[in-house]
């Protein structure tokens, strides 16, 4: 018989919020292993599905489920994932079991509510990358939208509840109008279905409402993503969030807008992609400034955490910009070099995605282990940590090598696969984003390893800061070492990303 | 069909308004006060409860008309029990209210059942006579439950104001229908639109400038306006709201928009149809006008508001706001989400109001800040007041989103797409308030208040309604379908 595998992996998350729900609130001890178990559940099925999925056929979607949700409305219950959604279930369900684990040693406040919220926003995450139908990806949008605004508003830092509401209405005005743009696509093409409506090419004669709708995704999109200037949202609600509410954020949440800019702008508009990635690049510049502008703006920051979030900016311009490299090979034939340049723009960006979701997450984790200990994030007062905290140190340098795109890590191959991309099909974008690796560089070197690790260590202050224990390099040596497993060996994942991104092409982008 | 047969149909508001007249019968008899109190309240439960059953007892699919000025039918059937069960409700919400804040009960359950008579009538009205009738009727009643909280300034207050408006509105309300009356010497909303077709039923055949009749129509919609509380015709409405007695506030914010709502598509549908020029000004720019300032000063001077009932009336003229672009646009498929739309919002409300109506008994105010930290005194409580808002705003999980998204598509399909894009807008601006009601209730933790006790009867009303708005969110077909074969009947030729 066959089990509905995505529905169980789908709701796993929310039998175990339910299952918290019923636990009296005393029981703090209780509320945590449930929360831990059914997150790891959830990884656990991931990883399954995963592995499925590459043993099978990665390239076609696979364990779909459909079912008739809201027949009068054509709602349909469909799942279905391929080798661009697979590894991102699995980063989800890592994140979100790493984030809850290292939650119950650090927040003792209303642990019923966090557990419950956390457990349904990974049901919202893990739906947004499973959903093959245009209106319950929305759903799942939302549905991870109200539980991250509310771990914001109540475990955040002394201006949560100013960065709660900015970024509920940021998100919430681009994905009103994502809402409308897939009415309108619903309203064009007849079907709900991702699959069908990119078949569909919707608005394929109408260049004015083309751009209207897909100006209306790609916003919503590009809100969550964030692209430059969209993202002053980011660094107050990251800034502000509970350490583990920031890593699911930029672990995770951000990666839903690149998801969706792949899944859906893409393949539904890949004429007006390429009209807006190109001939006016519009696209192209936004990428290009969240590069450059983003790590400039990290050079600017002497608070910690604030930095790493504006380094998102930074790092997720690489995924749009990839994508617009993508966008570029449409209508240039089916030569191969450009297809497989085009390829090559999509699998780095998926890969961006999935290597920042791990390094960030990872640095967040970090920033929040510093800042437990040393109650400042200000970089200016600290300095020589690497002689008392020796793991601390290796760890962040790993993590911060890996970001900047060090060979042998993570990130190195990312950036390598976009830039191999952009550099085919549009070579001054790619001189003018290098220049914001350097400033990546840059402040990865001088401002994180310098000013925490470097230089003299301030004894009387600092002299009692003790090194990681042992949940804390629970909580972060899994990342590490798929750091540098899968910079050592990237095929584990490119192999799957690339087989789903020339189905992608093939069938919507270049045809 | 013979008037002894049609009366069975009239059987649900007759048993309202006998109710009504028992309990002011008990009043007399019975001596100890707080007997009064119990045999009111379940008088009032016992008579909306057989309301309710004979409505399913005359069976939902019959089309018939009652005395030749009321229809019943499908339409009529699904509004009907909509409001009872909004009705019963709101009596459940009040017997703990009335217990504590009501000097005189028994005129109070007496008032709630002549006020969902009122509302019954008018819901089904296909007479102008009979529909300022009714809205009279629902407005007189709706006055005299706004002040009953008698030492309360603010309630007479919000009671006058509701009176002087009402009266006005009503007058120029009857002022239109009377214009109509003269030109087409018809009543019967079907007669009347045979006549502006120009099929007279006095004079012959002749033509009339549909301009002519701008006028009349204007102040019609006027009348309904005040009614569902739609802007700009909606300022007596969050002193009414503040000030009555809040199971009162519930009732106001549910029964007349609810039927208000019915007679509104009745007419629209009936007597002024697509095919007539004036019809077509009817939705635009009149009806579409409406609709777009309901949603923007709803929503904007909602954003100012302190105090939750009146923060609960601006939502819900913006909520009208939304609802009325179903009425503008007008096809098959905009009503019946309409409907369901309808159903959902008083869902919603009654769940608000089921807590705002523990709190302003408990601390006797209603200012957001006695909110604060109310998830600590009572999570259940706070629960449903959160789930409320996130399903009037529209979050996926809850019918608010269900029955936005179908009028947004049924609004596309009818090709009036910058009327979703202003309630796509309108969306966004109303997050800012709806999340003080989050941020007061849930974000707070002010520890070391005293729980709130929370009666049994409001227990009852949180669990249907928390159960609706989730169910009516996540599996909503079968009400789905009862929404689209209560509206089909408009579209049936013959």
């Amino acid at each position: 018989m066959n089990y509905p595998v995505l529905s169980i992996t789908l709701f796993t998350p929310l039998l175990g919020a339910l299952l918290v729900l019923l636990v009296p609130k005393e029981r703090k001890g209780v509320i945590r292993v449930i929360g831990v178990l059914f997150a790891l559940l959830s990884l656990l099925l991931a990883a399954y599905v995963w592995v499925m999925v590459v043993r099978q056929d990665a390239s076609e979607m696979q364990f779909v489920e459909n079912h008739p949700w809201i027949p009068d409305l054509d709602l349909m219950y469909t799942l279905g994932v391929d080798g661009l959604s697979a590894p991102m279930l699995l980063l989800s369900g890592l994140l979100t079991t790493l984030a809850l684990f290292y939650s119950g040693f650090t927040v003792q406040e209303r642990i019923k509510e966090y557990y419950l919220l956390f457990l349904l926003l990974e049901t919202g995450m893990l739906g947004v990358f499973l959903s093959l139908d245009l209106v319950l990806f929305y759903v799942f949008w939302e549905v991870g939208l109200v539980p991250m605004f509310l771990l914001i508003g109540v475990w955040g830092g002394p201006r949560r509840e100013y960065a709660a509401i900015k970024f509920f209405i940021y998100t919430l005005a681009g994905s009103v109008f994502g809402l409308l743009g897939i009415l309108a696509v619903y309203h064009e093409t007849g079907t709900f279905n991702v699959l069908e409506a990119s078949a569909a090419r919707p608005f394929a004669g109408d260049p004015t409402w083309a751009t209207l709708v897909f100006w209306a995704l790609f916003v919503a999109f590009a809100i969550k993503v964030p692209v430059f200037p969209f993202h002053t949202w980011l660094p107050d609600a990251h800034t502000e969030a509970p350490t583990a509410g920031s890593v699911l954020l930029a672990g995770v949440l951000l990666k839903l807008g690149g998801y969706g800019m792949m899944r859906i702008a893409l393949p539904l508009f890949p004429e007006r992609f390429h009209y807006f990635a190109v001939e006016v690049p519009i696209i192209t510049i936004m990428a290009l400034m969240s590069i450059v502008y983003g790590a400039l703006v990290c050079m600017a920051q002497w608070d910690l955490k604030r930095l790493v979030a504006y380094s998102s900016v930074a790092h997720m311009g690489y995924v749009v910009l990839g994508l617009a490299a993508a966008a570029a090979a449409w209508g240039r034939g089916t030569d191969a070099a450009i297809f497989n340049a085009a390829a090559s723009g999509i699998n780095g960006a998926a890969m961006q995605q999935f290597a920042h979701g791990i390094i960030t997450g990872t640095m967040f984790f970090l920033v929040g282990m510093i800042y437990q200990r040393a109650h400042t994030r200000d970089l200016r007062s600290f300095g020589g940590l690497a002689t008392i905290l020796p793991t601390y140190y290796g760890l962040t340098l790993v993590t911060a090598f890996a970001s900047l795109g060090l060979p042998g890590l993570v990130g190195f191959w990312s950036e390598l696969f976009v830039f191999r991309g952009v550099m085919r099909l549009m070579p001054i974008a790619a001189f003018i984003g290098v220049i914001g690796m350097v400033f990546t560089a840059g402040y990865t070197l001088w401002k994180i390893v310098q000013h925490l690790f470097l230089g003299t260590l301030d004894r009387t202050r600092w002299g009692g800061l003790t090194d990681l224990v042992w949940w804390e390099k629970v909580t972060v040596w899994p990342l590490v070492i798929l750091m540098v497993v899968l910079g050592v060996y990237p095929a584990l994942l490119v192999n799957s990303f690339n087989a789903a991104a020339m189905t992608l092409l093939r069938n919507f982008v270049i045809r | 069909m013979t008037p002894s047969a049609s009366v069975m149909y009239l059987l649900p508001p007759i048993c309202l308004l006998a109710g009504g007249f028992l309990i002011v019968l008990a009043d007399l008899v019975v001596v100890k006060p707080e007997r009064v109190l119990r045999v009111a309240w379940w008088l009032a439960l016992i008579a909306i409860l057989a309301s309710g059953v004979t409505s399913f007892v005359v069976g939902r699919d019959d089309v018939t008309r009652i005395f030749a000025v009321l229809a019943y039918d499908p339409f009529t059937a699904y509004t009907w029990r909509l409001i009872l069960a909004a009705l019963a409700l709101i009596a459940l919400i009040s017997e703990a209210y009335v217990r504590t804040m009501i000097k005189e009960p028994a005129f109070y359950y007496a008032g709630l059942l002549f006020f969902g008579f009122g509302a019954l009538l008018l819901s089904a009205s296909t007479n102008t006579i009979m529909l300022i009738l009714a809205v009279d009727f629902v407005s007189i009643v709706g006055y005299v439950l706004t002040g009953y909280l008698h030492d309360d300034k603010r309630s007479t207050e919000g009671a006058i104001k509701y009176l002087i408006y009402g009266s006005a509105v009503s007058a120029v309300m009857a002022f239109g229908l009377s214009w109509l009356y003269g030109i087409t010497g018809a009543a019967d909303y079907e007669l009347t639109a045979a006549g502006l077709a120009g099929e007279w039923v006095w004079l012959p055949s002749h033509s009339i400038e549909p301009v002519v009749l701008v006028p009349a129509i204007t102040f019609v919609l006027a009348g309904f306006a005040f009614k569902i509380g739609s802007a700009p015709f909606h300022q007596w409405l969050p002193d009414a709201f503040e000030g009555a007695p809040t199971p009162v506030t519930a009732a106001l914010a549910i029964i007349p928009k609810v039927s208000g709502f019915a007679a509104l598509v009745r007419l629209t549908m009936v007597m002024l149809p697509e095919t007539l020029t004036l019809g077509l000004w009817w939705r635009w720019p009149l009806i579409a006008f409406l609709a777009v300032m309901g949603m923007f000063l709803g929503n904007l001077i909602g954003l100012w508001q302190t105090n939750i009932k009146r923060l609960m009336a601006y939502s819900g003229i913006a909520q009208v706001g939304y609802a009325l672009i179903a009425v503008a646009v007008g096809t098959e498929k905009s009503l019946a989400s309409l409907m369901l739309y309808l159903t959902v919002y008083a869902m919603a409300e009654l769940g608000a109001f089921a807590a705002i109506s523990v709190m302003s008994a408990t601390s006797g105010s209603d200012d957001l800040t006695e909110y604060r930290g109310l998830y600590h005194r009572a999570p259940i409580l706070a629960t449903a007041l959160i789930l409320s808002v996130l399903s009037l705003f529209g979050v996926p999980g809850t019918g608010g989103f269900v029955s936005k998204v179908w009028l947004f598509t049924a609004a596309l399909e009818a090709d009036r797409g910058w009327l979703i894009v202003v309630a796509a807008i309108n969306s966004v601006i109303s997050v800012a308030y709806y999340w003080r009601i989050i941020q007061a209730t849930f974000v707070h933790s002010d520890h070391g208040l005293a729980k709130v006790k929370v009666p049994a009867t409001t227990w009852t009303v949180i669990a249907v309604t928390v159960a609706a708005v989730l169910l009516l969110g996540i599996f909503p077909n079968t009400v789905l379908r009862w929404a689209q074969a209560a509206v089909h009947g408009f579209f049936v030729s013959g």
